[in-house]
């Protein structure tokens, strides 16, 4: 048996196992239905050890006499004990794992963790309700976009949406108990009564806080970092909670977004989503709604989104719905914090990478709300370490390792220290007014980075090397200008109205300006006993992209059972990309414009309860093309009990706009976006499928998910010297080369999660194949770049009082490559020599497996100068592993010296937030 | 049950790590041809080498048993013979004319070498806006601050359009008079510079700056073909440049290119 099938099998072995010994200890979430009629208490117990394997603590004499006369609906074990001791005089106490503790009831305690009326003190006055409202947080009075809610003892259910409101139709009664549930938030149950306004109910929930995990850990608690139980290859991310793992700084949305299963963890140069195959252009980044064609910061160290202007992430790794377009693989959707509608709030964060700075001021009552938030870098250490490998360590110090045969006479590596200059910011403005059912929003985005790497040397300046320092023989003048920037600036204004308890619009304008430029020159003397060589290079490369839109989406609820949502959009595209070689000779210029008209019309229905059908179908016109391409999508769930589902997606998807890879590594890789023109670049085009099944208790969640992803006309791009004609008419034309091909991703996510209590975290392994087919390349399919067949990663979070501690782990195979397997020189007419390869197949080669351990503890300090601080430190790649980013090769004298640029090694790094709330 | 889940977990992990994908890649057993062919010149030679491989310390010694052949537009076939003193395939009968094509034909392991090039005609009128520079020997700093400054030499000529030159200037005595006297007295005695190939038909230097010695100077353009621009430009490496191969070379790797070269010269006199 070949090692990947023993792997696979051995997973599918291990994940089972760990699976089925674990759900066995999870006792309070089976599900009980139970109807009594004057039954002695007593002998209910007896049933329920018998039936659940629950046990009971309790003192005989105090149930004595106890009889029981209630109905249980479908309901959990937790909850069934509620209602079961409701018309008693007997309260309970859930001893994980399986115990339950009876005592008399205290009419002044209330339950742990819950704040319940009990049902036996409300009449009833409506049945058959319906109740609408907002979800809050209830510090802050931010809305909570996507909370669940679940009315207890009934399969009813909503969420709320992107501004909090949400409808729950056909609600039992008005003293039905309404249990809420959201990432970073504690459970929280709500008992409506007879005089609550149901059609305006504003429902607060509490943010966790770690202070109490020490005194609360028994309590339901949504304090897990992501939560994947919510749709199909849905992951939803608390940017709160983010702060317990470790990062490289500062937490950070994308970095911790890549830990997730189904997505690459392996490559830190790049803040961008290898999600399940797909490459980072192939993941639509919406902001508030509005595109981000870049999240890299520092060279993808670090990515542009600013943590603390975030209130909400939610990952679609692939079989989405048909309100998203325009890319092939998965989406991000990030909800921007509205700000404190309470009170004026401060917050101030510092790293070794930047500073930043969070304000929050409410206005007009409360009814409005602005939100300020700025990040700026300072060059630490750390931020000089990460600029180094942005560059393979060209321009600074690093050392890379360097593995060459024991041939004769190498010279040594020259290096040059320079000091770059470099320095990046964001910044995040967003304004709410809420007026009656009108909620009018402006969010505001701006990110840049510099980059300055000009220098100027010469044998003085070179330790080492062929050169040897001022007495060599030869001698040499460089002046090299290198001066980069690039960012993102992007805005949105929105109108969202609730028109009635049913139906809900949002109408938004945005735009999207995405920019990237380097001018870069060489000008190089190189001066031997008896001949000076000059040579002069120098490149422009500019990028330019405007994104204009305008949206109008509607959500209609027709019932408790089926929802319609459709809407209309606009995209007018403008991308520039000029590259230039000496300032005047044009190498690729592309100027392109297009609009992107799309409709969608989507349903959801659920169907005996059981079984939830969302179909929709998208349609977008493309105006370069002049064409009209659909693409239906459908998701299946189907839950035949309340911990099991069972989901199915497909769809079919198109990409407009591509980010195309211009790889060099000696001078740094460079990407841009351009348009697809129908021709070059044809329009990319998916077709997915997706199966899966998932077990969630109220502590576990465990999912599989299996894809298959079919990519169309998908595009590489290289810059090649053509040979056109022969002898008189011969010519050398730099041209632009769009390759078109396909490709296959495949494979199979396992995930074992643990939701909460003291330790949280999760086990994930994904087998996973992506190949590509290219013509220029020849018939057989090869590994894409990004291809990593194994990858594995744990994190864990442990509570201890106010102290933290977070640890991840991930295993990666190495990713391919494609290597020399020869090479030669040749004697130029200058008299240089230079170096020249015979290459293998493209990606025959595997790097070595990425690996890396992790590890941070935090410290909350509730009381600190007027507000609450949080102090920690985190330590990057523990064991400090040498995990190699890409390989460069060279000819010294014979011999092919090989050298490994690796990623960063171990580093250390602290942190400290302070929030005047 | 914990044990057995940890038994479980190491298992896995094992299986996990160990199975890392291993690709032998087998020897490579190429040559390398170099060839520079100057209009109306006896032929320089051919070059051949081995490629070194991945793996190995150094390329096995070039093979000096093969039978190239050069074939010309007319058809007229000249054999090669291995050179032991230059280490290169010659033959003096071997003349090469410009506006002509060349072709190279090595067997090598059941297949045949070949590369193709034409020998590109020479440029035209060729002008230099100064035949003569003054220059004051400079002996102390007054002397610096009496320097007159001399225009640029400016050298033209005509091609066609899309043809590329590269220029090259030489001082031509091995033993001249420097300019300045401040220099190192163990100044190598001769200066040459070379541009980057170009498709500009015309070049400038900077006399005043560039001009170490009081000597005749050598300029020679060389009209040169686009495979050798290409491989000129070729100064990649790493893991995601290699992809192109700049040869025109068919069944081996290196250059076979046709070249014409003019020589005018100026004069730096005291």
């Amino acid at each position: 048996m070949r090692p990947f099938q023993t792997t696979f099998l051995a997973f599918i072995a291990l994940f089972l196992f760990t699976f089925q010994s674990v759900v066995a200890q999870d006792v309070f979430d089976k599900t009980v239905k139970k109807y009594y009629n004057n039954q002695p208490l007593s002998i209910i117990i007896i049933g329920w050890q018998i039936d659940y394997g629950v046990k009971f603590e309790f003192d005989r004499e105090e149930i004595e006499g106890v009889f029981i006369t209630t109905t249980i609906p479908r309901s959990t074990l937790r909850e069934a004990i509620q209602y079961l001791l409701k018309n008693t005089d007997l309260d309970y106490e859930l001893l994980p794992p399986k115990s339950i503790r009876l005592f008399p009831k205290d009419p002044d305690a209330p339950g742990p963790g819950e704040v319940i009326i009990p049902a036996s003190d409300l009449i009833p006055s409506r049945e058959n309700i319906t109740v609408t409202g907002t979800v809050k947080d209830q510090d802050s009075g931010e809305s909570l976009p996507y909370a669940t809610l679940q009315v207890v003892g009934a399969s009813i259910g909503s969420n709320t949406n992107v501004d909090g409101y949400f409808s729950l139709f056909r609600v039992p009664s008005d003293t039905c108990l309404i249990k809420l549930s959201y990432l970073g938030y504690k459970s929280t149950y709500v008992r409506l009564t007879p005089d609550t306004d149901l059609e305006n109910l504003d429902l607060g929930m509490e943010p966790i806080g770690n202070e109490l995990a020490a005194v609360e850990i028994l309590a339901e608690r949504e304090d897990q970092m992501m939560k994947a139980s919510t749709g199909i290859s849905q992951i939803s991310v608390s940017p709160a909670q983010l702060v317990s793992i470790p990062s490289l700084g500062q937490r950070d949305i994308f970095r911790s977004l890549q830990l997730l299963p189904g997505v690459s963890g392996s490559n830190e140069s790049s803040s961008g989503l290898y999600v399940r195959g797909g490459t980072p252009d192939q993941n639509l980044v919406l902001f508030d709604g509005f595109t981000v064609y870049h999240v890299d910061h520092l060279f993808g160290f670090f990515s542009a989104f600013n943590s603390d202007a975030i209130k909400d992430v939610q990952l679609y790794k692939g079989g989405f719905e048909a309100r998203y377009g325009g890319r092939l693989s998965s989406v991000v959707d990030i909800t921007g914090k509205d700000g404190n509608s309470e009170a004026f709030d401060l917050g101030v964060s510092v790293s070794l990478l930047n500073v930043s700075m969070t304000a929050e001021v409410p206005y007009a009552n409360g009814k409005g709300t602005l939100l300020i938030a700025g990040r700026r870098s300072f060059q630490s250490g750390l931020y000089e370490s990460l600029l180094d490998l942005s560059d393979g360590g060209a321009t600074g110090t690093e050392e890379t390792e360097v593995t060459t045969p024991a041939g004769p006479g190498f010279g040594g590596r020259g290096i040059v220290d320079v000091e770059p200059s470099s320095w990046f910011y964001d910044l995040n403005l967003k304004s709410t007014y809420t007026s009656g059912d009108n909620i009018y929003s402006v969010s505001v985005y701006n990110g840049q980075d510099e980059l300055d790497n000009s220098r100027d040397a010469d044998e003085n300046a070179v330790r080492g090397g062929p050169f040897g320092g001022a007495d060599s023989d030869v001698s040499f003048q460089q002046e090299v200008v290198d001066e980069s920037n690039w960012g993102n600036t992007g805005a949105s204004i929105g109108w969202s109205r609730r028109w009635s308890d049913r139906l809900y619009s949002n109408l938004m304008a945005s735009g999207s300006n995405y920019f990237s430029n380097r001018d870069q020159g060489r000008y190089l003397t190189i001066e031997r006993e008896d001949t000076t060589i000059q040579r002069n290079t120098a490149t422009g490369e500019y990028n330019n992209l405007l994104d204009f839109s305008l949206r109008n989406d509607w959500e209609w609820q027709l019932n408790h059972k089926h929802q319609i949502k459709g809407g209309l959009s606009g995209s007018y595209l403008d991308i520039r990309y000029d590259f230039l070689q000496n300032d005047t000779l044009s190498i690729l210029s592309r100027d392109d414009q297009g609009f992107l008209g799309a409709a969608y019309l989507q349903t959801q229905s659920t169907f005996f309860d059981q079984i939830l059908v969302r179909p929709g179908i998208r349609m977008s016109y493309y105006s370069p093309t002049g064409q009209t391409y659909l693409e239906p999508r459908l998701q299946v769930q189907w839950f035949p009990t309340d911990r099991l589902k069972v989901k199915a997606a497909a769809g079919r998807y198109y990409q407009f706009a591509n980010r195309i890879i211009r790889e060099d590594v000696t001078q740094g890789s460079r990407d841009f976006w351009v348009l697809s023109d129908g021709n070059s670049v044809p329009i990319g085009r998916s077709d997915q499928l997706i199966l899966g099944v998932s077990y969630e208790t109220a502590d576990y969640l465990f999912d599989v998910e299996a894809y298959y992803k079919q990519l169309d006309d998908i595009t590489e791009y290289s810059t090649r010297f053509v040979l056109n004609g022969f002898g008189r008419n011969s010519t050398l034309e730099y041209e632009e080369n769009f390759y078109n091909g396909e490709g296959l991703a495949q494979g199979v996510e396992f995930l074992a999660q643990k939701k909460s209590g003291r330790l949280t975290g999760w086990v994930s392994y994904t087998l996973g194949q992506v190949q590509h087919q290219f013509d220029v390349y020849g018939d057989e399919p090869f590994a894409a770049s990004h291809d990593v067949t194994h990858e594995g990663k744990i994190v864990g979070v442990y509570q201890w009082g106010r102290f933290s501690l977070g640890g991840t782990f991930i295993y990666a195979t190495g990713r391919p490559y494609t290597a020399p397997i020869g090479a030669y020189t040749v004697e130029l007419l200058d008299g240089e020599t230079t170096s020249h390869f015979a290459v293998s197949d493209k990606n025959a080669l595997r790097l070595p497996a990425y690996h890396r351990l992790d590890l941070s503890a935090n410290y909350t300090i509730p009381y600190f100068m007027g507000g609450n601080a949080k102090v920690g430190f985190s330590l990057f790649n523990v064991y400090n592993r040498s995990n190699i980013w890409y390989k460069e090769f060279d000819v010294i004298d014979g011999s092919i010296l090989e050298t490994n640029v690796n990623f960063l090694g171990f580093t250390p790094s602290v942190f400290f937030n302070w929030n005047l709330r | 049950m914990n044990k057995f889940r940890l038994l479980s977990l190491i298992i896995g992990m094992n299986i996990l790590f160990g199975c890392d994908q291993q690709i032998q890649i087998e020897a490579i057993d190429e040559l390398n041809v170099e060839a520079f062919l100057y209009a109306n010149e006896a032929f320089e030679g051919l070059k051949v080498t081995k490629l070194v491989s991945l793996d190995s310390v150094e390329a096995d010694p070039a093979p000096t048993d093969l039978a190239p052949e050069i074939v010309t537009g007319q058809g007229e076939r000249f054999s090669l013979i291995y050179d032991p003193t230059t280490e290169r395939y010659e033959n003096a009968d071997l003349m090469i004319e410009e506006d002509m094509t060349y072709r190279l034909e090595i067997p090598y392991n059941g297949e045949v070498i070949s590369a193709e090039t034409f020998i590109p005609s020479a440029i035209q009128n060729l002008t230099l806006s100064q035949t003569t520079y003054i220059m004051v020997e400079i002996n102390d700093f007054s002397d610096l601050q009496n320097i007159t400054p001399a225009d640029p030499l400016e050298i033209e000529w005509e091609a066609e359009d899309g043809a590329y030159f590269f220029v090259a200037f030489a001082n031509a005595s091995s033993d001249p008079d420097p300019i300045n006297t401040f220099l190192p007295a163990d100044l190598p005695p001769r200066f040459q510079r070379q541009s980057a190939p170009s498709t500009d038909p015309y070049y400038t230097i900077d006399v005043m700056r560039e001009a170490q010695y009081f000597d005749t100077y050598w300029v020679d353009i060389y009209r040169v073909n686009p495979e050798y621009v290409a491989l000129y430009e070729d100064n990649s490496s790493g893991t995601g440049t290699l992809n192109e191969i700049r040869t025109n070379v068919e069944n081996g790797f290196g250059i076979f290119t046709g070249i014409n070269r003019v020589r005018t010269s100026f004069l730096v006199k005291r």
